[in-house]
């Protein structure tokens, strides 16, 4: 999806009025875009105001607990006389609160999986699309590193093998370069004995070249703060 | 004013869920609920859906804190646009259910757009979007609180899809002009 393109649906994106699918690329557009995010912010300021302009209900007193709980804490008072009681019962709900620790643990593997087997087809598609470029990286890390993209419908994924953990609470941050400003495509830390695949979506003929810099955790930095440790020259459209 | 303790900022309140403050939640969830809860009922008329929703969009808090991003708007609206997206999700869960698409209309356009007014009861808001034009307002109406996408609603209308984004961005940006940035809504009660 092109900057303009992603422009134009915001407003819809902040009132919830789009289609899924158009929702679905503008949130990939909005991860590389900060003009973007920051026309979201405004709007999304108007709608706020129109969700506390309706009749105010306040909702059910027990729900407070119920939510509580459902999210594992609990407000235990202990009285002596209930001791054994009370003890079941937290051996019970923890046993809930476990329950519920592996179904969010699969729901999030799942959605990884997902996440990663959408990555691999937009990779094997740019593979087999012909007008697709190339861009190696290179630097002081080892591993290898390659950009492919196409210019013309602007995604791109960037492949990594043989990376390094880059270290706890450090991330890979990737950097996309226009004039002497870098901008943020994202972070990533690379899974142990299996190729990274980052999705970029990036009007790539403003770009000149591509870079990664080690930043902190979860979500990097909003410019470099270290010196890259591998880069590229994004080949100009010709 | 009121008994509302200052617990900090919501986006430092925010920071601290991320890192599974309960306090902080009990602080967000005691400033929010009836917020969520009420945008809830109004657009679904269902105090079960509405429970439903309110609890989804507290999860989502709980789990989400630590992904949600200032460069897309405060911690209010970060909040408030979750749970206007499960309440959408909602309304077309249930009109898929039982009723025909909006394109088939039964009723006047302009029913459905009073319908939807008389959903708003903050006098500000309720001036704020009569003060928009008539098309930017009913555009706002049907995508806000009736949870119609563009694409619909320019169908029904019979109006160009392009005219019906327009209308949608003025109208937000004139809203948003008249309600002031960021504005609280003092809930006194």
């Amino acid at each position: 999806m092109t900057h303009e393109e992603a422009r134009d649906l915001i407003p819809g994106y902040a009132v919830d009025a789009l289609e899924p699918e158009e929702a679905a690329r503008v949130e990939a557009h909005l991860l590389s875009c900060g003009d973007c995010r920051g026309e979201l912010a405004v709007l999304r300021d108007a709608a706020a105001s129109l969700a506390t302009g309706v009749a105010q209900t306040a909702p059910p007193q027990e729900m407070r607990n119920r939510i509580i709980r459902a999210i594992g804490g609990q407000g235990r008072r202990t009285s002596s006389s209930h001791r054994g009681w009370i003890i079941g019962m937290a051996v019970a709900a923890g046993l809930i609160v476990l329950l519920g620790g592996i179904d969010v643990m699969l729901q999030q593997r799942l959605a990884t999986l997902n996440a990663r087997l959408a990555a691999q087809a937009r990779a094997l598609a740019l593979l087999a699309n012909p007008s697709a470029r190339t861009v190696a990286l290179a630097g002081t890390a080892s591993g290898a590193v390659r950009l492919v993209f196409d210019p013309s419908s602007r995604v791109g994924v960037l492949v990594a093998s043989g990376l390094r953990d880059p270290g706890r609470n450090l991330v890979y941050q990737l950097w996309l370069v226009a004039g002497q400003a870098p901008e943020s495509a994202g972070v990533f830390r690379p899974a142990p004995d299996e190729p990274t695949i980052v999705t970029v979506v990036a009007d790539f003929n403003k770009y000149h070249a591509i870079a990664i810099s080690v930043e902190q955790a979860p979500a990097g930095a909003p410019r470099p703060t270290t010196t890259p440790i591998l880069t590229g020259v994004i080949p100009g459209s010709g | 004013m009121g008994p509302v303790r200052d617990q900090g900022d919501d986006e430092t309140l925010l920071t601290r869920i991320a890192r599974s403050d309960l306090e902080a939640f009990r602080a967000v969830y005691d400033r929010y609920s009836g917020q969520v809860y009420s945008l809830a009922w109004s657009m679904l008329r269902d105090a079960s859906v509405a429970q439903e929703i309110t609890q989804d969009v507290f999860l989502a808090i709980w789990r989400g804190a630590g992904a949600f991003d200032l460069g897309r708007g405060t911690a209010r609206s970060w909040i408030l646009s979750l749970a206007h997206h499960k309440s959408v999700d909602a309304v077309r869960r249930w009109r898929r259910a039982i009723t025909a698409p909006l394109s088939e209309g039964i009723r006047d356009d302009a029913d459905v757009v009073e319908e939807a007014m008389r959903k708003v009861d903050s006098a500000g808001v309720q001036d704020a979007l009569r003060a928009l034009s008539a098309d930017q307002r009913e555009a706002i109406v049907l995508a806000y609180y009736g949870g119609y996408t563009q694409r619909e609603i320019a169908d029904r209308l019979r109006t160009p899809l392009g005219t019906v984004k327009t209308r949608i961005r003025d109208g937000l940006l004139r809203l948003r002009e008249m309600l002031g940035r960021g504005v609280r809504e003092e809930t006194v009660r």
